[in-house]
């Protein structure tokens, strides 16, 4: 994890990414009940991009995210949807152009083949910082390149210190050991 | 027969070659024992009951079925005969497109009967598209490669795109030490930037 401060201590907001739910849908789902309760203990909620949902809820039939209980989730409240960014905010949309540069750096491809909504986590997590809601982010992911990418956009445009990325595979394995 | 040796050009060795591989990916069954057996290195049929969980019937003709291939050997000087493994390395190339079979992609094709994800994978779209995702997974294991960036290129469901770079995660992580040939996978990431314009 990088960054100084604890995310279960401070005024966090937790955006998470649709691979952290479908690594906990994997094999057994019973990853989702740790995964409930830590976010139930944290007294909080994950938050997640309108694009994390779309994408959660397309899953085909039969597969993992097709057997995904983000509706659910979302029922009960410990999962909420964000409203979609506001693209003419000129932070959220600096953010979201350094995130596609670095995750066509980091995935070797050019800028043209990264799409901006595949910045949409680092998105929620500006708007939020920059609204003031919140003095920490923190985006829990199994996409690399897109944990670190927000990591590095946010903390190049005035938030340094103040964002996390959160490997979700190790946070499923330090939710379910406990 | 020792069709996979490394020896030198041989048509009839390389043809034969190609049907033992192509064999062993068309029956995860077999597949997932001669994996078994690769990762175990010297194993008796108890053993193979045991680790594969397979009746002892099908255990000693999937065994024999191996041997004949020539993926399997079977050591008859004790009196408990072992099987050990040869690991495979097939690189087809039609027409200028490469692909190296290794014993990670049987691996994942053996895998797919316990894993809905792979399962489905295979089912919709087919053995090639297997291939094709793992050598996404490849660079993606590693942090280099966005989970969105293969969803497009692969052209498959976002969210059932990590479900299966997930599940070929898990294959990597326990083959890449016992597949000689791990390397020679090819990796998404070097694919030269699509020329479309």
């Amino acid at each position: 994890m990088s960054g100084a401060f604890d995310p279960r201590q401070e005024d966090v907001v937790w955006v998470a990414d649709t691979g952290l739910f479908v690594a906990c849908g994997r094999q057994q789902n019973d990853k989702y009940t740790a995964l409930e309760r830590f976010v139930r203990r944290n007294d909080s909620s994950l938050v997640i991009p309108q694009r994390v949902y779309d994408e959660l809820g397309g899953g085909p039939a039969g597969s993992t995210p097709g057997q995904t209980p983000i509706d659910s989730a979302i029922d009960a409240g410990w999962v909420t949807v964000a409203e979609r960014p506001d693209y003419t905010n000129s932070t959220v949309s600096q953010v979201m152009d350094d995130v596609r540069t670095f995750i066509a750096q980091s995935s070797n491809r050019r800028e043209d083949q990264i799409e901006k909504t595949d910045t949409a986590l680092a998105a929620v997590a500006t708007e939020r910082l920059d609204a003031g809601d919140v003095e920490f982010a923190c985006v829990v992911t199994t996409d690399v390149d897109a944990g670190e990418g927000t990591v590095s956009a946010l903390s190049r445009n005035g938030f340094d210190g103040r964002v996390q990325f959160k490997n979700g595979f190790e946070l499923i394995e330090e939710i379910t050991r406990q | 027969m020792n069709c996979m040796s490394k020896a030198a050009g041989d048509p009839e060795r390389v043809i034969n070659g190609l049907l033992s591989v192509a064999h062993l990916l068309e029956e995860p069954r077999l597949a997932r024992l001669y994996t078994f057996v690769l990762r175990e290195g010297e194993v008796t049929l108890d053993d193979i009951e045991d680790g594969v969980e397979i009746p002892r019937t099908t255990a000693y003709s999937d065994t024999g079925t191996l041997v004949e291939l020539g993926v399997l050997t079977r050591d008859e000087d004790q009196k408990t005969h072992t099987y050990s493994a040869i690991p495979i390395s097939l690189t087809a190339d039609l027409d200028g497109d490469e692909f190296t079979v290794t014993p990670t992609l049987v691996e994942a094709f053996g895998r797919s009967p316990q894993d809905r994800d792979l399962d489905l994978l295979l089912e919709k779209h087919g053995l090639g598209k297997l291939a094709a995702a793992l050598t996404y997974a490849i660079p993606y294991a590693e942090g280099e490669m966005s989970e969105r960036v293969a969803a497009r290129e692969l052209d498959l469901q976002y969210a059932f795109t990590v479900a299966v770079l997930q599940a070929l995660r898990d294959v990597l992580r326990d083959t890449k030490s016992v597949d000689p040939y791990f390397e020679d996978i090819r990796s998404a990431r070097e694919q030269p930037a699509q020329t479309e314009d």
